[in-house]
């Protein structure tokens, strides 16, 4: 599971305070993937990108910038940052919880997938 | 732009369902020569080169693979069974190593944000296991891209969609009609082992609101 997927993910239990879902890895690999600049460029504008980073922070990558940078599509630097973190970083194994106090329903991940499915009596 | 020949060449590398598929779930694989064709349909519309996009009902990740082969930016794959999940995932990377990830979920409880994904591609269930679930699916497609949604549906339901779309300010537009073969079970044709429903491959396309507000003012 990509980071980029983590973004998009919220309980689907709650309706309110359900996102960003809390990230605990058991384990990550890097897998490398070509770096194509546009189809970056192209995905910042869909990212919540304080989410983002926040999650990048919290697993390690303390440098990791709060907010994106001026001139972005030049900032090779940064773009290739968020490439790593976005399209490179796969939590293999681990949960996701949800941040509602009054829920903290857990969607494993196994072998790279998360699993959203709610059990009958949760629907 | 990719070929017919090479992408329906390509794609018949994707292996049906392990063991027997799941009824209920109407799993049933999207033909390869199928898949190519719609894609050429997709690119006939508008380009896919970096667009992030969503699977809905993936299966056996046939469309998801047709998606990768036109330089797309990411691929959501959505789909309901563990296992299909599992071995779809596997069989893609080895394919292809282009950008996708798999979820399992439910399409019917999912929790998609808001027009976020460029467009969606799916080959939903048709309807005769779950009634409405081929509406479930669209209502959810519809929220959850800001650009057109691409589905299969038997013919039947044709005029039922064509007023959906309208209820959820999306144009309407059937690709292509095809035959589309499903193992006999599905369908209520019990001689052969395969029989053959009339689909529509259609777009849903996607209005930007502020042009959608300017039709009813004009009207």
């Amino acid at each position: 599971m990509r980071l980029l997927v983590h973004n998009l993910l919220m309980c689907n239990k709650c309706d309110k305070n359900n996102y960003p879902l809390k990230i605990e890895v058991n384990k990550s690999v890097i897998m490398e993937l070509e770096f194509k600049k546009d189809a970056i460029l192209k995905l910042i504008p869909k990212l919540d990108f304080e989410v983002l980073s926040n999650t990048v922070r919290e697993l390690g990558f303390k440098q990791f910038p709060k907010q994106i940078p001026p001139n972005v599509d030049q900032d090779l630097v940064f773009l290739k940052d968020l490439h790593r973190v976005l399209f490179e970083t796969h939590i293999m194994d681990g949960q996701l919880t949800c941040p509602n106090p009054s829920c903290k329903r857990n969607y494993p991940i196994t072998n790279g997938i998360p699993n959203m499915i709610l059990t009958e009596d949760e629907q | 732009m990719i070929k017919k020949k090479q992408l329906e060449s390509f794609l018949q590398q994707v292996p049906d369902f392990d063991g027997k598929p799941n009824w209920n779930l109407e799993q049933h694989m999207t033909p390869p020569s199928f898949a190519s064709e719609i894609i050429q349909l997709i690119l006939n519309e508008e380009s896919l080169e970096n667009l992030v996009c969503a699977d809905f009902g993936c299966g056996t990740g046939m469309l998801t693979a047709g998606l990768l082969c036109c330089n797309v930016a990411h691929v959501f794959a959505y789909e309901f069974d563990e296992k299909v999940a599992q071995d779809t995932l596997q069989t893609l990377q080895e394919m292809h190593d282009g950008a996708f990830d798999l979820i399992i979920t439910n399409i019917k409880h999912h929790k998609f944000p808001s027009q976020k994904v460029d467009l969606i591609l799916m080959n939903p269930p048709f309807g005769t296991k779950e009634a409405n679930i081929d509406t479930v699916f669209l209502l959810q497609a519809f929220q959850h891209a800001n650009g057109n949604v691409y589905s299969i549906h038997k013919s039947s339901t044709r005029q039922y969609l064509e007023k959906l779309a309208i209820e959820n300010k999306r144009t309407f537009k059937v690709l292509k009609e095809f035959e589309f073969p499903l193992p006999k079970k599905f369908s209520k044709y019990h001689k052969k082992d395969l029989a053959f429903t009339q689909v529509d491959f259609i777009k849903f396309g996607y209005v930007k609101q502020q042009e959608a507000k300017q039709d009813i003012q004009l009207n």
